[in-house]
């Protein structure tokens, strides 16, 4: 069996050796904070075209008592004024160098069952407080694609467990007691380029070191999108972008 | 006179000053050929003596007498530096380097008490290379082992060589002779393992004759570990071999359909319905059946699982970047890339009688009490929708109608087949009626390392003499056992399409196979035991890391599952995670314990003493007692019952674990019952498990619930994480102890 254990651990070894060195290429363009010369906005706005679909009522099966009896509604895809797309993450995509990080604090509140907000962003070495507002067990379980953030239990009412996150990439949150439907999602990043749309699918990037950038859009149901962008020194940049 | 006196005085003289020199010659002679020619060795130890002078004892024939082993051992004389550390490097002449392996092979077998032949063969009291060594020359009937061959002494001492450092061929060659069934048909002093192929003797119920016919003609290599051999090797090139064997096969089929002994069975019209094979797809994709079957027929690609899509389908993959893959690597670089322990399923339809698959799904004893295949515990409707699902598409074969089973056939024909059976050896692998079980059919192999190449059998016309060497005869044999056929010397060993690395890891096997061993205390039990190595034996039998993760390596199956604790749980984990006597009853009779797993444990139909050897197997890994022993019970106080009733409410462990066993309820959203846990799980392992989960278990949905140690409840036992983490576990193990009435967590979670 040692010999086994031996020859397995040496074949996982060079697995691990092989991906890391696929990997290196995207690994090995770091982020540089520095000052920011002829920074520029880049703003703009995305817009869903077509007819909206009507929301998706969710069936909510557990805990009504605390989740509430009022009708919940499936939040992936939100439509404002103009067609504007809500919740659309927005970022410049490989960025070099820029403006310093701005890490700073944010919640994920379990409250009547959903998560609040159900999309966020923020830079890497943000503190998350996640909450429970609810008197019934919850637990907040944040995910990479292949790999756990953390899975925290909030048995309590009130309860608040603060974390540093440390890691980028996108984290797909959800509650493993029982409440299926709660969903979340959380885009962490190693550089300060990045916004979430509003309610009318507005953003807004400031501060942008002139150059050429992809910008990166994603959306939960639609998908990514992306744009080029050539930024001239204090020349702000009004773009749209349309989810068809 | 005188002169003549004088004369033959001189004579004499010169008769005697020659005499004289071929004496001096002689002498000088006597003198470099008792020095260089027929004592090379002083050679040897002259160069030794100039390369080592400290360490040099002077010219001797140096000798090792282990009277234990009968062994007088001359081979230092010429081997000066076998134990000497600083004779390596390409300046130092061949003969007095070092031993290749002095700090492992040597160090554990010290020269003065095993000598050099026990391991390497030869003729150790021999004091020049040809006659010590002896290779090629067929009067020495001990040369020297050659290369890998070495590894075959091993043996003798080692009868589990499975995981003896040095000894991989040895064991790969051990483990070949198993897997290809050559038990069935040679004796090697063991026990009678059991039968490698299907049973024949409900046969006609089983196959399609026609598939049956074209099968045993030419056999495919169809899974990972086992397979068919080809009885007429020469047919595909010959075509009255071709012709022969088809006259053969016919008469060994008419034999095998006319002593076919009937199985109920349901017949197969009323059973295949096409609107069942979609439930039957998803019956074959969940519960396991994965795990070893793929879908494909052919021989190489249709074994490729097909992997599914990462990040279940939704934009997650979209966003691009990845997360660290030295915490967890993706499931699908980590599983094998074939499915092929059991036989692929695409085929089906032209290869088996359509009522035949209910019945083995629902219960492969009943047609084959020794069948691998383990009873997946399906219900009837399951079997059938599975079976709807395999035949899906394909047009049905005519079933066989007992009016055809019943069929008058040739008597001859029907003789003339049990005849080719009993020459062939079929009933070595298969159940066949009227052939005994414990036939073998092939020679005895007990003591084959031992033989006189002179007895073996070499090709016409043979090779020279000195390279008639048991080795070169018996890897031919096994490599084309057919090629050796001569005039009235049929042979009928069949041909297994073997690799030259698994002929050489055969033979070298077949070598170390000898009566004659080493007194008692020489012998050694294997690494881990013997209970360790047939646990592990079971465990390869039985395909447990199909399904289970094992010694880090992850399950074929896993490919089928989007997250890894959908997958059935890993097996490294289990040894420190439950209770041996648990284990025990589980593998013997196994039932659902994880709600949200729609993989279902199939029932192995192990013998006690089976089910026992693995759950100690899986208890000794993790460094625990074998033994089956329940946990002692340890009294709780009435007051610490009470706050670990109160805290376990207060974490709402309920929510997820269903605290009463057979409640009705049963969710994907459920996580294992709690009240199974005093008989299940080990303690220390639970009180380590919620401390971190997802750090002892990746992927678990079980949520951490003292993150950074610290508790929510700040106002029970002083808010200590670690105290209430105890008092937790103390809690869990006696709540089947505890009467009903205290059961704080069953009120409103019931399901009606």
């Amino acid at each position: 069996m040692g010999m086994q254990r031996k020859l397995a651990q040496i074949a996982r070894l060079i697995t691990a050796l092989a991906v890391g060195l696929t990997l290196l290429p995207a690994a090995a363009v770091a982020y540089t904070p520095g000052a920011v010369a002829g920074g520029a906005t880049v703003r703009g706005v995305v817009k869903f075209s077509g007819p909206v679909p009507a929301p998706v009522k969710l069936d909510i099966v557990k805990d009504n008592d605390v989740c509430g009896t009022e009708p919940k509604y499936d939040e992936s895809l939100q439509v404002g004024a103009g067609q504007g797309l809500a919740n659309v993450v927005v970022f410049i995509d490989k960025i070099e160098k820029g403006k310093p990080l701005a890490p700073g604090k944010a919640e994920l509140d379990n409250h009547k069952c959903r998560f609040i907000p159900h999309l966020q962003a923020f830079s890497v070495g943000t503190e998350l407080a996640v909450k429970n507002s609810d008197g019934v067990l919850h637990n907040t379980h944040i995910r990479l694609p292949n790999s756990d953030v953390f899975n925290y239990a909030l048995p309590e009412k009130g309860q608040v467990i603060k974390k540093k996150v440390s890691r980028a990439g996108l984290m797909k949150v959800g509650c493993d007691a029982g409440h299926v439907w709660m969903g979340a999602w959380i885009a962490v990043f190693d550089h300060p380029y990045f916004a979430v749309t509003d309610k009318d699918g507005k953003f807004s990037l400031a501060d942008v070191p002139p150059g050429q950038y992809n910008l990166m859009f994603w959306h939960e149901k639609l998908g990514k999108g992306s744009q080029k962008v050539i930024v001239q020194p204090g020349a702000a940049q009004d773009l749209t972008q349309v989810y068809k | 006179m005188g002169r003549f006196v004088a004369d033959e005085h001189r004579n004499y003289k010169i008769i005697f000053m020659i005499l004289s020199l071929g004496v001096a010659a002689s002498v000088v002679w006597a003198f470099l050929d008792e020095g260089y020619t027929r004592r090379p060795w002083k050679r040897w130890q002259c160069e030794y003596a100039q390369l080592r002078p400290q360490r040099a004892s002077g010219e001797a024939v140096a000798q090792l007498v282990v009277p234990d082993l009968q062994v007088v051992d001359r081979c230092p004389t010429c081997h000066a530096g076998i134990d000497d550390p600083s004779m390596v490097g390409d300046q130092i002449p061949k003969v007095l380097r070092v031993h290749p392996h002095r700090d492992t092979l040597l160090k554990s077998h010290p020269p003065l008490r095993f000598g050099c032949t026990p391991c390497h063969h030869g003729q150790g009291l021999a004091l020049t290379a040809e006659t010590a060594h002896g290779p090629g020359d067929p009067h020495w009937l001990e040369p020297l082992l050659p290369g890998p061959y070495v590894q075959a002494s091993c043996l003798a001492c080692h009868a589990g060589p499975e995981h003896l450092p040095g000894a991989e061929i040895l064991a790969k060659g051990k483990q070949l002779f198993a897997d290809l069934g050559c038990s069935g048909c040679h004796a090697t002093g063991g026990e009678t393992p059991a039968r490698r192929g299907p049973s024949l003797r409900h046969v006609a119920q089983k196959l399609l004759p026609g598939y049956m016919v074209a099968w045993v003609a030419n056999p495919a290599r169809r899974r990972a570990h086992y397979q068919m051999p080809q009885f007429w090797p020469r047919a595909a090139s010959d075509p009255a071999e071709a012709q022969r064997r088809d006259g053969e096969v016919r008469a060994i089929a008419a034999y095998l359909l006319e002593k076919s002994e009937p199985l109920a069975m349901p017949t197969a019209a009323t059973l295949l319905v096409a609107e069942r094979a979609d439930a039957g797809k998803g019956v074959f994709d969940t519960v396991g059946c994965r795990g070893c079957h793929a879908l494909g027929s052919g021989r190489d690609a249709v074994h490729i699982a097909e992997p599914k899509a990462a990040g279940s389908g939704d934009a997650w993959a979209d966003f691009g970047g990845s997360d660290a893959p030295a915490e967890a690597s993706p499931a699908a670089l980590a599983a094998p890339a074939t499915i092929d322990f059991g036989p692929p399923l695409g085929d089906v339809a032209q290869r088996l009688q359509p009522g035949f698959v209910p019945t083995w799904l629902l219960d492969p004893a009943a047609y084959w009490p020794q069948a691998r295949m383990p009873t997946p515990r399906l219900t009837e409707d399951e079997a059938l929708d599975v079976q709807s699902y395999l035949f899906a598409g394909s047009a049905l074969p005519a079933p066989v109608t007992p009016a055809e089973l019943a069929a008058p056939r040739d008597p001859k024909l029907v003789e003339r087949g049990r005849q080719l059976i009993a020459t062939y050896g079929c009933s070595g692998c298969h159940e066949i009626p009227g052939f005994a079980d414990d036939a073998r059919p092939g020679p005895d192999l007990t003591d084959y390392g031992a033989k006189d190449p002179r007895d073996l059998l070499f090709a016409t016309p043979p090779p020279p003499k000195a390279q008639r060497t048991w080795e070169r005869a018996t890897e031919a044999k096994i490599a084309a056992p057919q090629a050796l056929s001569a005039g009235t010397i049929q042979l009928v060993m069949p041909d297994y399409g073997l690799q030259p690395m698994q002929v050489q890891a055969l033979a070298v096997y077949l070598r170390g196979l000898r009566e004659q061993r080493p007194p008692a205390n020489f012998q050694r039990d294997p690494q881990g035991g013997w209970a360790g190595l047939q646990a592990e034996s079971i465990v390869r039998e039985r395909g447990c890391a199909q399904c289970h993760r094992l010694v880090g390596q992850d399950a074929a199956i896993l490919r089928y599952y989007d997250q890894a604790h959908l997958a059935p749980p890993s097996l490294d984990v289990a040894g420190a995670r439950l209770q041996p006597q648990w284990l025990y009853g589980y593998l013997l009779e196994p039932g659902p314990v994880r709600p949200w797993l729609q993989a279902r444990m199939p029932q192995f139909r192990l013998t006690p003493a089976h089910a026992e050897l693995l759950a100690g197997w899986l208890a000794a890994s993790a460094g625990k007692n074998p033994g089956l022993r329940p946990l002692p019970v340890r009294a709780v106080s009435p007051q610490r019952a009470a706050l670990g009733a109160q805290l376990f409410e207060r974490m709402k462990c309920v929510t997820c674990h269903r605290l009463v066993r057979g409640d009705g309820v049963e969710t994907a959203q459920l996580a294992p019952d709690l009240g199974l846990a005093r008989q299940r799980l080990d303690p220390a392992w639970v009180r380590i498990f919620l401390e971190d989960p997802g750090k002892v278990l990746p992927g678990t949905k079980m949520p951490q619930f003292f993150p950074d140690g610290q508790s929510p409840a700040q106002d029970v036992l002083g808010g200590s994480a670690a105290l209430q983490m105890d008092l937790l576990v103390e809690y869990l193990m006696h709540l089947g102890l505890l009467p009903v009435g205290s059961d704080p967590a069953t009120p409103g979670q019931e399901a009606p």
